[in-house]
C-alpha cells in the first residue's frame, strides 16, 4: 500500500511541530502589484528585445509561481495604472484593475502568464516583437496621452491599493503582511509638480504607516545603453526613503542594487521553489542553573526555534471519479469481532507469552520520567566532547526570551560570553514543553557568536545551538562488526595515505559552492511537475538542473586527473570474490527471461 | 595445586567433546555468574545482584524467541553443580564447592517470571562463602558444554575479584582458554570494584590472560553512571542500508563499501512493540486501527474505495494520476559520489539533518579497506571532510553528506567515515536575530562575567582520572534512557507479580521513576555540586 498514515495524520510528529505547522499555514501575504501601463511602458524595450511591460508580467508571473508553493494562502490583485480607461469600485481616474485580490489558483497564474491568451487578440497589433500575446491585450488599453498624467495615475494606483489591503485584513484572525510592488520604467513620475510629488510621497508614508512593505521594480538597461534608459534615483529613493543613500547620477547603480534586492526577494528569475516559513518561536521555555547545594538555582528564560528539518509535500486523496477532497477516519476495530471501540484502548505489551496491560495512569507514569519542563543544566564539557555522530535529530536554537522576560539576554550572554571564550558547551537534559511522550533528551548547548557578511546581513544569529545527544539505547556499532565476526582488517600504509593526501588536496570544493545552499532537486522535481499539470503544460518537458552532482570540472585538470591515477593504482579493491559479483550480475537478466 | 590439576583433566575432556557448528547459530546460551562471596560490602554484593538480575531482565524482555539462560551463585555457603557432583562421585568432593546453580540452563519462555526474581531469594540466604570466580567460570562452561542444542555461548561474571583465586599453572589456563575459543564462547567480566581496588595480582594475571587469549571483556561498572540499567538496554544488530561503492571521479575509482546506520532514535514504541486492547466484558481483546476514506464535504456518506492522490498548489488541489505521478519523483539506483572535500570546521554539528550513517569499508576486500582507510587518515590529517551526493537505497532520494574522518587505533576495528545529512536550501529555516549587545543594558559586568566563568569552571564534567588522563563524566551514549528503563521496570515488576496473583489482574505495577539512571539526567550530580 502507498498510504502512509505519518504524511497525511502529521503523525511522527510532535505536538509541537504540528501547532508550529498550523500556524505557518494560516498566516499569508496580501499582495498588489502596481504595474505601470502608460504608452511608454510598450515602447521601450529592453536589451533583450522586449518591452518593460512584458518584462513586468514575466517577473510578477514568476513571482507568483513561487509564491503559490511558497506560501499558498497569499493573496494578490493585479491594478494597471495610466491607462485611458477605468475600472475600479472608487471611480478614479486611470486606474484599472485587472485582478481584483484573490488567492493564488491555478487559473490566476495561467491568466497572468505572458504566454497567455490568443495571438491574433493583441488590440494593439504591429510590434509585438519579443513580447507575449498577453501584452498585446494589454497594449490595448494604454493611449499615447497617458504622459501627461503620470504622477496623478501612480497617486491613484497607491489609493486604490492601500483600499485593497486595508480590505484584505478585515475579518482575518491570523497576521496578514501586506506588499506592493510596483513596475515602472517612469524615474520621476511627478517631475516639476512639486505638490502632487508631496501628495504622491504622503501615500506612501500612509501606505508605511499601515505596514505596508513597497517594493519597486525598475525597468531600464543596467548597462546604460542610451541616456533615457537610465533609471535616476531622485523620485523613487525619496519614495523608499533611501534618499540619503543615493545620488542624482548613480542610475545605474540604483537600478542594480533594486533588482538586486528584488532578487533576494525572489521577483526576478525565482527559478526555485521552496515553502517559505516565517519566523515563530517554536516555544518559550528556560535553562534552569543549579550551580551549587545551597545557592538559590539560576534560571534563563529562553526561546526555542526550529531552525532545520526537512521539507516534505504531503499528498492528499481525492475521488477518483469526482476529484472531491477525501478525509481519512480512523477507528479502532476489534480484531476479533470486527466491531468499532469508541475509547481509547489500553496500552498492552506481548513478553514471552504473556500479555502486560498498562491501565491509563499506569501508562502515563511510565511516560512521566518525572522531569521538569525545560532545560537543566549537568555540567560543562569542552566542546571537543561532541563526537561526529551526535545526531540524533535536528539540532534546535535558543534566544534569550527578552520580550517577556526583561533581564534574560543579560544573563544568557554571561554564559554565551564565558562558553565561547572556554571552548565549552553546555550538558543539560531538556523535556519539551508540550507533550510527554518524548521524555527527556540529554542536549548539548552549543555558543554561536553572531557572523555577518560583508554587506552586514546577518548569516550566523547569536543564541546557542541545542544539539541532541544518543542514548545508549540510539547507538550501533557496525564498526565492531569485524572484530565480532573475526574478519581480518587492513589499514592503508603510509605511502597509501600520501597518495590520498595528494587526492584531498586536489579535489578541494570551490569557494562559492554552498552544501546547505543546494536546492533539493527531488523537491524542486516535484514543484515543476505540479506546476505543469496545474498550469496545463505538459509535465514531461520539464526539467529540473540537479545540482548536488558532481562538477566533473574540478576532477579534470591535470593536477587532480595525476592524483586520481596515482590513487587509483595504489590500491586493488576490484578484486572481488568473483562468486559474488557474478551471481549479482546474472541475477536480473535471468529474471526478465 | 591439586584442585588446579583436576580442573585441567576436566578441560582437556572439555576439549575433545566439543564440536565446531558450520555457522553461528541464531539463538543464544547466556549463564549469568553472580558473586555472593564475603568480599563484598553490603553495598558492592547489591550491586552485583542489580547488574545480575539487569542481564537477566535484558534476555527476557528483549532475548531471542530460543535463547537460554542459567543462573549460577558463586561465593555460596551452599554447594550444587554437575561439576562438584561428578568429581565428588569420583571420590574428590572437595571441588567446586561454594558454587550453586540457582536456575538450570532452560529456554526463557519456559518460565519468564521465575527468572525475573530468581536473585531476590535465593542469593539473601547463602552468601558468605568462599568459591573463586574460576570455579564459578568454568562451572558456567560446564553448563554450556552439556547442552546438546546448538546456540552461541556466552558467560557473564559479576564480581568485585577481589578474592584471590587458587594458584593455576600456565598448562591449565591454556586448556581453558582453548575450550573457551573452541566453543567460542564469549566471556565477559564485569568488576564492580572501583579503580582504587584492583583485584589480587593473581587475579588480574587470569583476566588479562582471559581477555588476551579469549577474547574476554574486563568492564568496570564502578566507572558508569549507572552500569545496571546499561546492561538492561536493548541490543540491536547493526542494520546495514546496503552495499554499494564510494564513487571519486564519475567512472574511474570506485571503492566498495557498506553503509549502515549509526544512530536511530529509539522510543517507548520502538523498543518493545505495543499493542492496542480493550476491556470486552471481562476479557481484553487485541484492537487494530483502521483507516476510511470519505469526501471531506459528506463525511457521513459512503467509504470511497477509488482514490487517487493530489497535491496543493495554492488554492487548488491538483489530482496526480500514476503516469504522472512517476514524473514527480526521481527515483534513482544507491549510489555514493565524491563532490569534493572541504575544511572539517564548515560542518559544526549544529549544520546536520540530524541522520547519521557509518560508511565501512567492504569486509574480505583489504583493497577497499586500504583504500578507504587511506582517504580517512588523509582528511583527518588534512581536518578535511568529503562531501557525497548518496542514495541509500534504490528508490529513494539523493541527499547531501558530509564523510567525517573516524580513523581508529585498533588494530580489529576498520577506519572509516561518520556520514551526516546535509540539509538542503529548503530545509533550512534563516530567521534573522537582534545582536546580543545591541542594548547597552544587556551587556552583563564584569562581575557578572565572572560568575559565570566560576559556575563553569566549577560544573566541569571533565575529571582527572589516574594517571593524569582526563576523564569524562556523564557521556549520553552511555546512559540507558530512562523512559525505555521505566517501561521494563514496569514490565517486569508487573509479571514477576503475575505467579501469584495470576488471572486477577491485581498485579502492583511500580514503576521506579527515581532509579539513579534518571537522577543522574535529571539534576547534577553531587560530584559537581559542591
Amino acid at each position: 500500500m502507498f498510504y502512509d498514515a505519518s504524511v497525511i495524520d502529521g503523525e511522527g510528529e510532535d505536538e509541537g511541530t504540528q501547532a508550529l505547522r498550523a500556524t505557518e499555514e494560516r498566516s499569508s501575504e496580501a499582495v498588489c502589484f502596481l504595474v505601470d501601463a502608460r504608452h511608454r511602458m510598450f515602447q521601450q524595450t529592453l536589451s533583450d528585445g522586449a518591452s518593460c511591460a512584458h518584462h513586468a508580467l514575466a517577473s510578477l508571473s514568476l513571482y507568483l509561481q513561487s509564491r503559490i508553493i511558497a506560501s499558498p494562502n497569499d493573496r494578490a490583485a493585479v491594478i494597471l495604472y495610466g491607462t485611458r480607461e477605468k475600472r475600479n469600485d472608487y471611480n478614479l481616474d486611470h486606474v484599472y484593475v485587472l485582478h481584483e485580490l484573490q488567492p493564488l489558483t491555478a487559473r490566476l497564474l495561467r491568466n497572468l502568464s505572458p504566454s497567455h491568451g490568443d495571438e491574433n487578440d493583441g488590440g494593439g497589433g504591429g510590434d509585438d516583437g519579443k513580447d507575449g500575446p498577453l501584452v498585446g491585450q494589454l497594449r490595448a488599453l494604454s493611449y499615447p496621452g497617458s504622459e501627461s498624467h503620470r504622477g496623478l495615475s501612480l497617486k491613484h494606483a497607491l489609493w486604490q491599493s492601500s483600499h485593497v489591503l486595508s480590505e484584505a485584513t478585515k475579518n482575518r484572525a491570523a497576521k496578514v503582511d501586506k506588499r506592493i510592488f510596483i513596475f515602472t520604467n517612469d524615474d520621476d513620475p511627478c517631475e516639476g509638480q512639486d505638490l502632487l510629488r508631496t501628495q504622491t510621497l504622503g501615500r506612501l508614508a500612509d501606505l508605511r504607516a499601515l505596514q505596508v512593505d513597497f517594493h519597486l521594480y525598475p525597468l531600464g538597461n543596467p548597462a546604460g545603453e542610451g541616456g533615457s534608459a537610465t533609471f535616476r534615483p531622485s523620485f523613487w529613493s525619496h519614495a523608499l526613503r533611501e534618499a540619503n543613500t543615493w545620488k542624482e547620477d548613480e542610475g545605474e547603480r540604483f537600478l542594480e542594487e533594486m533588482q538586486l534586492q528584488l532578487a533576494d526577494s525572489g521577483v526576478d528569475g525565482a527559478s526555485q521553489k521552496r515553502k517559505i516559513n516565517r519566523k515563530r518561536r517554536w516555544a518559550a521555555t528556560r535553562l534552569k542553573i543549579e550551580a551549587g547545594r545551597n545557592a538559590s538555582p539560576l534560571e534563563i528564560e529562553v526561546e526555542y526555534y526550529l531552525m532545520r528539518g526537512q521539507q516534505k509535500v504531503a499528498a492528499r486523496y481525492v475521488d477518483a471519479e469526482t476529484n472531491a477532497l477525501l478525509e481519512t477516519s480512523t477507528a479502532y476495530v476489534c480484531s476479533t469481532s470486527g466491531g468499532v471501540v469508541e475509547d481509547q484502548p489500553t496500552k498492552g505489551w506481548s513478553v514471552r507469552g504473556e500479555r502486560v496491560l498498562a491501565r491509563a495512569l499506569e501508562y502515563e507514569l511510565i511516560k512521566d520520567v518525572g522531569h521538569l519542563m525545560g532545560f537543566h543544566l549537568l555540567g560543562f564539557k569542552p566542546a571537543r566532547c561532541l563526537k561526529p555522530f551526535y545526531q540524533i535529530k535536528p539540532s534546535a536554537f535558543l534566544y534569550p526570551n527578552e520580550k517577556d522576560h526583561p533581564g534574560s539576554c543579560r544573563l544568557f550572554l554571561a554564559f554565551h560570553e564565558q562558553m565561547r571564550a572556554g571552548g565549552q558547551v553546555a550538558i543539560c537534559s531538556y523535556a519539551a514543553t508540550r507533550g510527554t511522550a518524548s521524555g527527556a533528551d540529554l542536549v548539548a548547548l552549543v555558543p554561536q557568536q553572531e557572523a555577518r557578511d560583508s554587506f552586514g546581513n546577518q548569516v550566523e544569529p547569536p543564541g546557542m545551538w541545542v544539539i541532541f545527544l544518543p542514548y545508549a539505547d540510539d547507538m550501533r556499532y557496525p564498526e565492531l562488526l569485524f572484530r565480532t565476526k573475526k574478519d581480518h582488517v587492513s589499514k592503508a600504509s603510509s605511502d597509501q595515505v600520501d597518495k590520498a593526501l595528494a587526492l584531498v588536496r586536489a579535489l578541494q570544493l570551490p569557494e562559492d559552492f554552498e552544501c546547505d545552499q543546494v536546492p533539493n532537486p527531488s523537491l524542486q522535481r516535484h514543484y515543476e511537475v505540479l506546476q505543469a499539470v496545474a498550469l496545463g503544460e505538459d509535465p514531461t518537458q520539464c526539467t529540473v538542473t540537479d545540482e548536488t552532482l558532481p562538477n566533473q570540472a574540478l576532477f579534470k585538470g591535470p593536477a587532480q586527473q595525476a592524483a586520481l591515477v596515482d590513487f587509483e593504482a595504489a590500491f586493488n579493491f576490484n578484486a572481488k570474490k568473483r562468486k559474488k559479483s557474478a551471481k549479482k550480475t546474472t541475477a536480473p537478466s535471468s529474471k526478465k527471461k | 595445586s591439586g584442585a588446579s590439576g583436576k580442573r585441567k583433566e576436566r578441560g582437556a575432556r572439555e576439549r575433545k567433546q566439543q564440536d565446531v557448528p558450520a555457522m553461528a547459530p541464531r539463538s543464544e546460551s547466556v549463564v549469568v555468574v553472580a558473586d555472593v562471596g564475603r568480599t563484598l560490602s553490603d553495598a558492592a554484593g547489591k550491586e552485583v545482584l542489580r547488574i545480575a538480575q539487569a542481564v537477566i531482565n535484558n534476555k527476557v524482555l528483549y532475548g531471542g524467541a530460543n535463547d537460554s539462560v542459567a543462573v549460577v551463585l558463586f561465593g555460596t555457603t551452599k554447594t550444587g553443580n554437575a561439576l562438584h557432583q561428578e568429581m565428588a562421585e569420583g571420590g574428590e568432593g572437595d571441588q567446586y564447592v561454594d558454587v550453586l546453580v540457582v536456575h538450570e540452563l532452560q529456554r526463557i519462555s519456559t518460565g519468564p517470571s521465575q527468572l525475573l526474581r530468581v536473585l531476590e531469594s535465593e542469593a539473601a540466604e547463602c552468601g558468605g562463602g568462599k568459591s573463586d570466580f574460576m570455579d564459578a567460570l568454568l562451572v558456567a562452561f560446564d553448563i554450556l558444554t552439556k547442552e546438546p542444542l546448538p546456540a552461541r555461548n556466552k558467560v557473564v561474571v559479576v564480581s568485585d575479584f577481589a578474592s584471590a583465586i587458587k594458584e593455576v599453572d600456565e598448562e591449565f589456563l591454556g586448556h581453558v582458554v582453548g575450550g573457551l575459543v573452541d566453543k567460542s564462547c564469549k566471556v565477559e567480566l564485569v568488576s564492580v570494584a572501583g579503580p582504587s581496588q584492583p583485584p589480587p595480582e593473581v587475579n588480574s594475571q587470569v583476566m588479562n590472560h582471559l581477555k588476551r587469549e579469549a577474547g574476554a571483556s574486563v568492564d568496570c561498572a564502578a566507572d558508569e553512571e549507572d552500569y545496571a540499567a546499561l546492561r538492561e538496554v536493548k541490543v540491536v544488530n547493526p542494520f546495514s542500508c546496503g552495499k554499494q561503492e564510494l564513487e571519486i571521479s564519475g567512472q574511474s575509482v570506485k571503492i566498495p563499501i557498506t553503509l549502515y546506520k549509526k544512530v536511530t532514535k529509539s522510543s517507548l514504541s520502538k523498543s518493545l512493540k505495543a499493542t492496542g486492547y480493550y476491556l470486552d466484558g471481562e476479557e481484553y481483546r487485541p484492537v487494530a486501527r483502521q483507516t476510511e476514506y470519505r469526501k471531506a464535504d459528506d463525511k457521513d456518506g459512503d467509504v470511497i474505495q477509488n482514490r487517487i492522490k493530489a497535491y496543493t498548489y495554492g488554492k487548488d488541489l491538483i489530482p496526480i494520476d500514476e503516469a504522472t505521478g512517476e514524473h514527480l519523483r526521481q527515483r534513482e539506483d544507491k549510489s555514493m559520489r565524491l563532490l569534493g572535500f572541504r575544511a572539517r570546521e564548515s560542518f559544526p554539528a549544529h549544520s546536520f539533518l540530524g541522520e547519521c550513517y557509518v560508511v565501512v569499508p567492504e569486509a574480505t576486500n583489504p583493497g577497499a579497506q586500504e583504500a578507504l582507510s587511506s582517504l580517512v587518515r588523509a582528511a583527518e590529517h588534512e581536518g578535511q571532510a568529503g562531501v557525497v551526493r548518496f542514495v541509500v537505497r534504490n528508490g529513494n532520494d539523493p541527499c547531501l553528506g558530509a564523510l567525517l574522518p573516524q580513523p581508529s587505533e585498533e588494530p580489529d576495528v576498520p577506519d572509516c567515515f561518520i556520514l551526516c545529512t546535509l540539509p538542503f536550501a529548503e530545509d533550512l529555516r534563516e530567521y534573522q536575530f537582534a545582536s546580543l549587545d545591541s542594548s547597552e543594558k544587556w551587556i552583563p559586568s564584569e562581575q557578572e562575567l565572572g560568575l559565570a566563568k566560576n559556575i563553569i569552571e566549577s560544573m566541569s564534567l571533565m575529571e582527572e582520572g589516574p594517571e593524569g588522563a582526563e576523564v569524562e563524566r556523564l557521556v549520553s551514549e552511555r546512559i540507558a534512557n530512562p523512559s525505555i528503563q521505566n517501561l521494563n521496570a514496569f514490565l517486569v515488576s508487573k509479571l514477576s507479580a503475575k505467579d501469584d496473583e495470576k488471572g486477577k489482574g491485581k498485579g502492583k505495577a511500580q514503576v521506579s521513576a527515581a532509579g539513579p539512571n534518571l537522577r543522574a539526567i535529571s539534576q547534577p550530580s553531587d560530584a559537581i555540586q559542591r
